[in-house]
């Protein structure tokens, strides 16, 4: 099965160009701006969206990701109101593919089989649930398979390879790499200790490798695309966005903030 | 202890180790076949039942063990005197004395 992700990657590999890819929090900093601001992130070069589920407990998420999933859960949003979102980004944006991460009790609260249905139905294509180990996968896995939608899955520097090999049969699309070990949006990365790592992930799964965690702009995003096929940036974007007084602001900001960091990412090697 | 979209609720304890919102797969498995009964102690009971063992013991429980001193304290008003009621106290009271302190206006 192909979906906007698998298509994605491999156009991307014909160009030899690595996947921008940015992560919002749903809702944050306004419920109704959401839809632009993705829209806004394609128009800078946004390969693939992550739009980040606000939930009240989570545990691989730093300050910065934390404040938004409050502020947004504070207006209300709701997984249901996610997949509005969604919804209305695909009004007029058919082809970049939008994966929502988060944690799996509101699915659970949704219902797996009912949630991969509305979640195909507003155009999601894949779901990234931080606390859902391959393990406990199988349930909510066979309803994704049902509706094409495929269960991104994340390696640490601390996954061991018998894991790798297990989460490489699990996951679809792309493997989400967490740079360091740590929480979202610190400042630990080091970009030339990712070699090595990178090479052992990429001796286990055959999937598109998608770096994330500590990257902040152009210079670190132009060091991580040496060497893997996708870069994840959310805290240091959702920063620009958090004290936006309107919408056409936030929407300015998040196209300055990718721009120079899509430039820089393409410039690599040459 | 979530809402109707999955967001996890605040929860309150006086101790720490019993001020979070879920339960692990053991218990919850105990409690589906039927094989355990859970109940509730107030923060106030669980001091109560502290202060008891503290002073007629000279065991200090931590206030997670407590809860269960608390509830131990309840059965046994109903039971015979020569049935045996069985507690493990799981962890020691010392850590806690910042605590005791604390809400009892108590300075150290």
């Amino acid at each position: 099965m192909s979906n906007r992700i698998d298509r994605r990657f491999k156009a991307l590999a014909e160009q030899h160009r690595t996947a921008l890819i940015p992560f919002i929090t749903a809702g944050d900093p306004e419920p109704g701006w959401t839809a632009g601001i993705m829209h806004s992130l394609v128009a800078a070069g946004a390969d693939l969206l992550e739009l980040g589920v606000p939930f009240s407990d989570p545990a691989a998420d730093g300050p910065v990701i934390q404040a938004a999933s409050e502020r947004a859960i504070a207006q209300g949003v709701s997984l249901v109101r996610v997949l509005e979102m969604v919804r209305e980004f695909r009004q007029t944006d058919v082809a970049t593919p939008v994966v929502l991460m988060g944690y799996l009790n509101p699915i659970e609260r949704y219902g797996h089989a009912e949630f991969a249905r509305d979640a195909e139905q507003s155009g999601v294509d894949g779901i990234l649930m931080v606390d859902c180990p391959p393990e406990e996968m199988a349930h909510l896995r066979g309803k994704l398979d049902e509706h094409g939608i495929y269960p991104i899955c994340l390696i640490a520097p601390t996954t061991t390879p018998q894991r790798m090999s297990l989460i490489a049969r699990q996951g679809s699309g792309y493997i989400y790499y967490v740079s360091f070990k740590g929480i979202t949006g610190a400042n630990r990365l080091q970009e030339t200790r990712l070699e090595q790592p990178i090479r052992e992930v990429r001796a286990h799964c055959h999937l598109p490798l998608a770096v994330g965690f500590g990257i902040k702009g152009p210079e670190s995003a132009a060091a991580v695309a040496g060497l893997a096929d996708g870069v994840v940036i959310g805290s240091a974007l959702i920063e620009q966005l958090a004290d936006a007084e309107s919408e056409q602001q936030a929407c300015t900001r998040a196209t300055d903030f990718l721009a120079p960091i899509r430039e820089a990412m393409d410039n690599t090697g040459l | 202890m979530d809402d109707d979209a999955g967001q996890i609720q605040h929860t309150h304890s006086v101790s720490a180790g019993l001020d979070y919102p879920g339960v692990g797969p053991e218990h919850a498995w105990l409690k589906d076949i039927g094989r355990a009964e859970y109940v509730g102690i107030t923060d106030e009971e669980a001091m109560a039942a502290f202060h008891q063992l503290t002073r007629l013991e000279g065991i200090l429980p931590a206030l997670e063990s407590s809860h269960a001193v608390a509830y131990g304290m309840q059965l046994a008003a109903a039971m015979r005197s020569d049935q045996t009621i069985l507690i493990n106290l799981s962890g020691r009271g010392d850590k806690d004395v910042q605590t005791v302190a604390e809400l009892e206006g108590i300075s150290l």
